[in-house]
């Protein structure tokens, strides 16, 4: 009777060990929005979308007035021209993509049950692109960035629904946490060090963002590109800044990073393109 | 009274050891020094030597380094293929081997062997970083309360 208890108390506290390490994308979520509420009780998880802008008052005042003449308008313009010109072989991107391409933004990354691999909407352009003879876009910015920055104007307001289908799956997702959580280049920091410890805190002249609620408005008008670019832009960009190599846009680092980083955000509403700083 | 002839005896090793111990050291000390990475022997550093010898000699010495040179490169291109498959590799590095050729083209052999060794070390300390995150990525993860 005493060993039975042993054992059962034994294989509780594995399942708890378990559970603790390994914990599944939904108490994730959970954990990280009840780890901003309590940074920043006096805002509503659903205005984090709006990045600093709903955390500090002097930038959202002045993020409001260039708001009135936003300047990606132009990035949404090119693309909705390249998005509805038709291919040489007389078809087009509404074509390939559910709903003719509109408002489906908010599903994307989504994980590939039959390639067993994330794919993101600029990756899906590119393959609408080679089925249909086209040569592929470069990544980051320029056409894709337009291309992408109209389709997500068309998703404004849609609640970000990424899915987790099969174990798979998960594992890119894990992957994904655990570039989020990792220290790396030179400086020794993680996307979690600026975005998580110290959201809402300045560096230098700008203050650091929520990770909650940063995929909503990409791509994104940023004034140091001068001109929309892509999330996994801004992937790279953030390495750099903190001395690591970055990785090829859309390798499939990035590619679990985003999934990771979307699905976080799982819930808010799509308001890109954005523009920042 | 057998003890403390014990005792003597052993006292009488230990400063033996002792002299022998000093003895050697003051040899090795004589014989070989160290200063900023110029190797000393006997009182003559290894650039006093080059200096003093036949050219046909300096060009055997210059020979010489030049390999070690293209030794520090290889392990330069090892490390960075060690380096590379862990992920986690600096942003800096490429720029420090680009200024190590380019030292070493201009015949700036001591410049660039500092700088292919300071890639090396970057390569390294990259990978005990990615062993590092390995381990302890889960260090960040807020807790729920």
């Amino acid at each position: 009777m005493k060993r039975r208890i042993y054992l059962t108390l034994a294989l509780a506290s594995c399942i708890t060990v378990t559970t603790s390490t390994f914990a599944d994308p939904v108490s994730d979520n959970e954990t990280i929005r009840s780890y901003f509420s309590d940074k920043f009780p006096d805002i509503a998880l659903e205005d984090l979308v709006d990045g600093v802008y709903a955390i500090d008052k002097d930038s959202r005042d002045q993020w409001l007035q260039i708001e009135e003449f936003p300047p990606y308008e132009e990035a949404i313009s090119k693309g909705e021209k390249l998005f509805t010109t038709p291919f040489t072989n007389g078809k087009s991107y509404a074509g390939c993509f559910d709903n003719g391409g509109i408002s489906i933004k908010q599903n994307y990354p989504y994980f590939d049950t039959e390639k067993s691999q994330v794919v993101t909407l600029e990756q899906a352009v590119n393959n609408c692109r080679i089925e249909n003879g086209e040569q592929p876009l470069p990544y980051g910015k320029g056409a894709i960035a337009y291309i992408t920055s109209y389709m997500a104007s068309t998703s404004r307001g849609e609640l970000i629904n990424v899915t987790i289908p099969n174990d798979a799956a998960k594992a890119a997702y894990e992957e994904g946490k655990q570039f989020f959580y990792s220290r790396r280049g030179q400086l020794n920091m993680a996307c979690a060090t600026c975005h998580m410890a110290n959201a809402g805190k300045r560096l230098r002249a700008d203050i650091l963002s929520p990770a909650l609620g940063q995929v909503s408005h990409f791509p994104a008008f940023r004034f140091k590109w001068d001109d929309v670019g892509t999330i996994q832009r801004r992937y790279a960009g953030c390495n750099t800044q903190i001395r690591a190599k970055p990785f090829e846009l859309q390798s499939a680092q990035y590619r679990n990073l985003e999934y990771f980083h979307t699905y976080m955000s799982n819930g808010l509403a799509i308001n890109g393109p954005g523009t920042r700083k | 009274m057998v003890q403390e002839l014990g005792n003597n005896t052993m006292t009488k090793n230990n400063i033996l050891r002792l002299v022998l111990l000093l003895v050697l050291s003051s040899i090795i000390t004589a014989c070989s020094d160290k200063d900023n990475g110029t190797e000393v022997v006997n009182g003559v550093t290894e650039q006093e030597k080059i200096d003093s010898k036949p050219t046909s000699q300096n060009e055997a010495i210059n020979k010489s380094n030049k390999v070690g040179i293209s030794d520090l490169m290889q392990q330069v291109a090892q490390a960075e293929r060690q380096a590379n498959e862990y992920g986690f590799v600096w942003s800096t590095t490429d720029d420090i081997i680009k200024k190590a050729y380019v030292a070493a083209k201009q015949g700036n052999e001591n410049e660039a062997r500092d700088l292919f060794q300071e890639a090396v070390l970057q390569f390294n300390l990259s990978i005990e970083q990615a062993k590092y995150a390995a381990l302890n990525w889960k260090l960040l993860i807020p807790e729920n309360d």
